[in-house]
């Protein structure tokens, strides 16, 4: 329904001399049409219940992950690739399946300034330096 | 016989040792790239373009085309090791590589894969010359009516390639094709969708699509259940496929090649709509379940 208003907002024009709205109106319009028949499917033929899809689910490792993908997207170009990476796999090498210190820390660093040092100097593509502008 | 000296004159420079070295190196720096996810073969072909320097304009060339052969067959190999594709051509490999890898298949999957690619592309470059002059005064006739077909043609092989329920498949498609409007328009450079984000006003690029989709999403589906964790234990063995794998894999290796020449010539199609029109030919020639990992899916166009 989103897509719809955003869609009509821009303006939709006609078929001959279509607005920036035409394609995302008439394609908003089909998601509700075909999201309406898979309600209209799963409301007759019946199926797995959403529960059932969730059941043994560890749902801590699974928000904990997300959680730290959205810190880390958040952190990358304040603090740069190279600090904002090794606290992020330090934090899902002990949070996830956690392993000792000794193997978590080397792990860490090791692939963090590998991958690095393939892309920004092999490759010379640009990462984030951050605020510190380090890497 | 102008062609026939051609070609000739081409195999005797293309055949000198130095520029078989340089063909080797291309191809070596390229499949370490491509199995990058997000370096595809453009942009590989672009990092690498300074090291052609050194040689002459052939070996260049050369080493290009290798380059480029090598980063679309690295894009293979995540596909069917970590179910990662590494650009959007090698998507339709996950489908039944991955699954063949699980079942301890990952040499001749591989090997399929690279195989399929070479007999395919040596096909298309030989075919490609000999009707290269025809084909520039068509490509030049190709207009917006065109370009229009060859997308209802995506989206109609989009169909084909569904497997469960049509309305979630086509439901998909539209999400898809809404992602895929955010940004400016081209035509009256408005944004759209973009939330007043710069960030988005050069739209979403479809490497952040497939890594969410497929690498995000396979961590967090193998994080959610301790014990369905996938992980291939098996040796990286047998590359060669074996008699019964060359058999299941002639027929579409042919298919895919005749079908992967016609669209790839089309100018905005490449590989990727080759790649899943020809997964989606065989699924349809197919008598077994799409879910029973065949090496036939394997044996996409490059």
């Amino acid at each position: 329904m989103f897509v719809v208003w955003a869609g009509r907002d821009l303006g939709t024009g006609t078929v001959a001399a279509p607005g920036s709205g035409f394609l995302p109106f008439w394609a908003g319009l089909l998601m509700c049409a075909f999201a309406l028949a898979v309600l209209w499917s799963a409301i007759t033929k019946g199926g797995a219940s959403v529960a059932s899809l969730w059941v043994d689910v560890r749902w801590g490792s699974v928000v904990f992950m997300i959680a730290s993908l959205a810190v880390y997207a958040a952190l990358l170009d304040v603090l740069g690739f190279l600090l904002a990476t090794i606290p992020l796999l330090l934090v899902l090498l002990r949070g996830v399946d956690p392993v000792r210190w000794r193997t978590a820390i080397p792990i860490a660093l090791l692939s963090t300034v590998a991958v690095w040092w393939v892309l920004k100097r092999a490759l010379l593509i640009q990462l984030p330096t951050g605020m510190f502008e380090i890497g | 016989v102008d062609i026939i000296a051609n070609v000739a004159q081409g195999f005797g420079v293309a055949l000198l040792p130095v520029n078989l070295l340089y063909c080797f190196i291309g191809v070596f720096i390229g499949t370490l790239v491509g199995v990058l996810p997000g370096i595809g073969p453009v942009s590989a072909m672009s990092l690498l373009l300074p090291i052609t320097l050194a040689g002459t304009p052939e070996s260049g060339i050369i080493m290009m085309a290798g380059i480029y052969y090598g980063s679309m067959y690295g894009g293979s190999t995540t596909s069917i090791l970590v179910n990662i594709p590494g650009e959007a051509a090698s998507v339709v490999t996950c489908l039944d590589g991955h699954e063949m890898a699980l079942q301890g298949r990952a040499g001749p999957a591989l090997g399929i894969a690279a195989l399929g690619s070479f007999f395919a592309g040596t096909f298309a470059i030989v075919a490609l010359m000999l009707v290269a002059p025809t084909l520039a005064i068509w490509a030049v006739a190709f207009g917006p009516a065109e370009y229009f077909s060859l997308m209802v043609l995506g989206l109609v092989v989009l169909t084909f390639l569904t497997q469960g329920s049509m309305a979630k498949a086509l439901l998909m498609a539209c999400v898809g094709a809404v992602l895929g409007l955010i940004g400016l328009d081209s035509i009256t450079a408005q944004p759209r969708l973009t939330f007043d984000r710069l960030e988005l006003y050069d739209g979403i690029g479809l490497v952040p699509v497939v890594m969410g989709l497929f690498g995000i999403a396979e961590v967090l589906a193998n994080l959610e259940r301790p014990i369905a964790r996938k992980i291939i234990k098996t040796k990286l063995s047998q590359l060669w496929p074996n008699r019964e794998d060359w058999k299941a894999s002639a027929g579409p290796m042919a298919r895919g090649t005749v079908l992967g020449f016609f669209l790839g010539i089309l100018p905005g199609g490449g590989a990727v709509i080759s790649s899943f029109a020809s997964y989606a030919l065989e699924k349809r020639l197919s008598k077994t379940s799409p879910a029973q990992a065949s090496p036939k899916a394997l044996c996409k166009p490059a």
